[in-house]
């Protein structure tokens, strides 16, 4: 973008003439500001994003050296040009050597020196802009891993608690009903720690190598939820089917769209209404197209409006209704993501949620 | 002393029910005959408190834990804040947490209505010790 936009160069000189007759040779090629001295040339450079500056050595209040050395904390990413004549050749060396200028340009200048030494600035202007870009993202990255490395520790935190102070009341407790009780949290507690760190493997994989593509077979990928979920079901009270129809091939990587309909699924189970009579968990697999459409389907709690935009955020959580890392539904949106495929909530309080996935084929 | 303490009534708020229920057993153990009422989501307990519905003028302990969905712990502080005094007297709360981050511990800490903090796990020294 801004390759198309032309080079902002400031250039200093006490010499009008000077000025005027740069302006008149460069205008075409670059955006000219003048100054005709230090005041002017601050203005320029608190209004407009200079990339580049020409100054004279020679002026009557300042000379170049000691105004790039003015300006180098307050603007350090618009480069430095020196124009000078032979006599103060000394005097500028040293000061290119402290890393104040990035070039010096010979007076009286010729417009081919000029030029390259402007060309050559901009290249090493794009080259600091963009290091300094990294180094804000990467500042960024390392904030959000601390963050990340907290949450992870506080979740993994809990359950190994809740584990260790049942442990501890189970020496106190007599009544072996209330022993079993205490051994059933001390399961749930690891279940909990163990759904966590399948969630931090999910995480790894998904943000690790290339796309594993391949021939999607849905009945076998319906066959593997029926056989997980169809008795999860008979348990629970709840009614589970899973329909599919493929009337046209479809290639994808399989382990990312199971860690998709993983969650999605879990969560259908998990966030039933308690009173509900008539519960149900529905998945549709269709691929008529080009596109393959997974839906899930649930008549449970439901999503509020107003959190159904942040459900995907990490180590969100909308709801006491059941235990949950905050972890799943953003690795089933991370996955999504990575197979540039779409998703679409719909979901109503106490009526049910409906997500509705489509990935393009590879 | 120890008879004073029988009296205590607790409410615990936290929205993990296995840690609720921890709690819970070792309260029982300590103070055999407090009341203990328990809550997952922090809204339903401000909402009992509101109403004010023991209608007692005995004094409650609230365990409050940080980090919950819906409404955290410091929320329910915020809206705890704007109930009426004569409501707000009568409870005493402590923060009740597995939180080890130093800006969680220090807000918790500088709020006027917590009383002190626990790191979790509740143990029977803790609960012991809060009487002093």
């Amino acid at each position: 973008m801004e390759k198309q936009q032309k080079i902002i160069v400031l250039y200093i000189d006490d010499e009008i003439n000077n000025l005027n007759s740069f302006k008149a040779t460069f205008r075409f090629d670059y955006t000219i500001l003048l100054a005709q001295n230090a005041e002017e040339a601050l203005n320029h450079l608190n209004t407009n994003n200079v990339q580049i500056i020409l100054s004279d050595q020679r002026m009557p209040t300042i000379t170049g050296v000691e105004f790039f050395e003015q300006i180098r904390e307050s603007h350090p990413n618009a480069v430095r040009l020196l124009i000078t004549g032979f006599s103060d050749i000394e005097s500028v060396i040293d000061s290119i050597n402290r890393g104040h200028i990035f070039r010096y340009i010979k007076k009286p200048w010729v417009e081919l020196d000029v030029k390259s030494a402007i060309e050559e600035a901009y290249k090493f202007y794009l080259a600091t802009s963009l290091l300094d870009e990294k180094n804000i993202s990467l500042q960024k990255a390392y904030n959000e891993l601390n963050k990340f490395a907290y949450s992870v520790a506080h979740d993994l935190k809990g359950p190994l608690v809740s584990v260790m102070g049942a442990l501890t009341i189970v020496g106190q407790k007599e009544d072996p009903k209330e022993r079993l009780e205490l051994l059933d949290m001390i399961q749930s507690s690891l279940q909990k720690l163990q759904g966590f760190v399948d969630s931090m493997f999910d995480y790894y994989r998904l943000n690790q190598g290339e796309l594993q593509i391949e021939e999607v077979n849905l009945e076998h990928l319906s066959q593997h939820y029926n056989d997980i979920y169809a008795l999860e079901g008979k348990v629970k009270g709840i009614d589970f089917s899973i329909q599919t129809e493929q009337t046209k091939p479809f290639r994808s990587d399989v382990s990312k769209l199971k860690i998709i309909l993983n969650n999605l699924i879990e969560n259908a189970f998990k966030y039933q209404r308690t009173d509900a009579t008539d519960k149900f968990v529905k998945v549709k697999l269709l691929i008529t197209s080009e596109l393959a459409e997974m839906i899930v389907e649930d008549n449970g709690i439901g999503i509020e409006e107003k959190y159904q935009h942040s459900i995907f955020d990490m180590f969100y959580r909308a709801t006491t209704h059941a235990p949950g890392s905050g972890f799943g539904l953003y690795n089933a949106k991370d996955a999504i993501t990575k197979l540039e495929g779409t998703l679409r909530v719909d979901s109503k309080p106490n009526e049910g949620s409906l997500f509705t996935v489509s990935i393009p084929t590879k | 002393m120890i008879e004073e303490l029988q009296k205590y009534q607790l409410i615990l708020i936290d929205d993990n029910s296995i840690d609720q229920m921890l709690h819970r057993k070792i309260i029982e153990i300590v103070f055999p005959a407090a009341s203990v009422k328990l809550f997952t989501e922090a809204t339903t307990a401000l909402k009992h408190i509101q109403a004010n519905e023991d209608g007692t003028p005995h004094h409650t302990v609230i365990f409050l834990d940080i980090q919950m969905p819906v409404m955290n712990g410091f929320q329910f502080l915020e809206a705890f804040h704007l109930l009426p005094e004569d409501i707000k007297k009568l409870y005493t709360i402590y923060i009740v947490s597995s939180s080890v981050n130093q800006f969680d511990i220090s807000k918790a800490k500088n709020n006027p209505y917590v009383k002190d903090m626990i790191i979790k796990p509740l143990t029977k020294e803790t609960l012991l010790n809060l009487l002093h």
